[in-house]
């Protein structure tokens, strides 16, 4: 072999040195976010149908979560637990597309609670759209999400979004949307703000809402 | 065998940089706490950083988490960029620092290299140098001392200017030449066997 062809070999091999696969971006962005910005804004589209079963026990996040939260979250946990031993989830098809038919008469309290909590948060949700126009979000928004994604965790973690999939999965898809609320910063959320309320729109989760709160509502 | 300098590969990188950006106010919202421009500085500098540190480490998951930690570290230490130097400049510097510590703490590394004619990405134009050759140059590389490896890997491999190197590594741009000088001649020295052949 002459230097010549060896000078070409070793260019060759000095390439191959080592050839770094392609980066995976998106999953060391999320462990950069979560180390350093606390935990990721999480993606709607993504996440929606990956949460696990809650249980109600000691060190789980959903017990953390009651511990914390606020007086009216804890009166609605207290309630929730007296009258939780009590109710027998009926799930039935009475032919009513949409219908959330497991509300018994022995669930009224998980009935005003939950109807309360939609109103307020289909009051929320609407208003984002005007938000995002206006390119930064109301400080309003980010304490009433908390609030409504504690009382939402609260209900995730209740007999009646155990026993019926279309509560259950509404309230993630809110739990998702009121957390990304939650975290938003400060300043410069607007563009945040217009991908939830994008997200909200691809999800039809107003109507959803709406629906579920008159169909609660009826039920009576 | 010689190896002229202009000869020595200089594989062609996409300069992030020159991507227009204004990082300074980038900078600013991240210390706001601002995850958005956060992402958008990753975005500008990640994948030439992993870049480099995957070849100074040459394992993809170490890779993977010295990235990580050199992004949380610049982050966290944001506060200290005063500017002087580019970002890219700031954060190749600690991609360097957290690298070395990382894998003088992770000394299984060597061990655990996957034999190059298995190493992932490994293109067409690469398999076209000889094996014996690629796992000679790679071995003569892994022997090199530390300060010349790095050199010889930012300069003959990534691309990076001497200036570049000196700034990352913290040296005079004369230890950078000297250092690549010595890598070059030790790399003679493990390929002369290959003349004679």
């Amino acid at each position: 072999m002459t230097e010549e062809e060896l000078d070409e070999r070793t260019r060759e091999a000095l390439r191959g040195y080592r050839v770094p696969p392609a980066p995976p971006l998106d999953a060391m962005w999320q462990q950069i976010e979560d180390r350093h910005f606390g935990g990721p804004v999480v993606s709607l589209a993504d996440r929606a149908r990956s949460r696990p079963a809650r249980r109600w026990t000691f060190g789980s996040p959903s017990w953390s979560v009651l511990t914390a939260g606020i007086a009216a979250a804890l009166m609605l946990g207290v309630a929730i637990g007296r009258t939780s031993r009590g109710i027998v989830p009926v799930i039935a098809d009475n032919g009513r597309e949409g219908h959330y038919d497991y509300w018994t008469a022995n669930a009224e309290p998980y009935r005003q609670a939950t109807t309360e909590y939609l109103g307020q948060t289909v009051a929320l949700l609407t208003a984002l759209p005007a938000a995002a126009r206006d390119g930064q979000p109301d400080a309003r928004f980010v304490t009433q999400a908390s609030d409504l994604l504690t009382t939402t965790r609260l209900l995730l973690d209740s007999p009646a979004a155990e026993s019926d999939p279309r509560l259950k999965s509404l309230l993630e898809d809110l739990e998702l949307v009121l957390a990304q609320l939650s975290r938003l910063p400060s300043e410069h959320g607007g563009p945040e703000l217009n991908l939830i309320t994008q997200a909200l729109e691809q999800r039809d989760v107003v109507p959803r809402v709406r629906a579920a709160a008159a169909s609660i509502s009826s039920d009576d | 065998m010689s190896i002229p300098p202009k000869q020595m590969p200089r594989v062609a990188i996409l300069r992030e940089e020159s991507v227009p950006l204004d990082e300074r106010a980038l900078i600013a919202r991240i210390l706001d706490g601002d995850r958005v421009a956060g992402r958008q500085l990753y975005e500008a500098h990640a994948a030439r950083v992993h870049r480099l540190v995957y070849r100074l480490c040459g394992d993809a998951e170490l890779a993977q988490d010295f990235t990580q930690d050199t992004f949380v570290r610049a982050f966290d230490q944001l506060r200290r960029f005063r500017g002087e130097a580019a970002f890219g400049t700031w954060i190749h510097r600690i991609a360097v620092t957290v690298t070395l510590n990382g894998m003088r703490k992770v000394k299984r590394i060597r061990e655990r290299e996957t034999p190059l004619d298995d190493g992932p990405g490994f293109g067409a134009v690469s398999q076209r140098a000889d094996p014996d050759l690629r796992s000679r140059i790679a071995a003569a590389i892994d022997a090199l001392p530390e300060g010349s490896r790095m050199t010889l890997i930012m300069h003959d491999i990534e691309g990076y200017t001497h200036a570049e190197i000196a700034e990352s590594l913290g040296i005079a741009e004369g230890t950078s030449k000297s250092r690549l000088f010595e890598a070059r001649g030790r790399l003679r020295q493990a390929l002369a066997a290959f003349v004679r052949e």
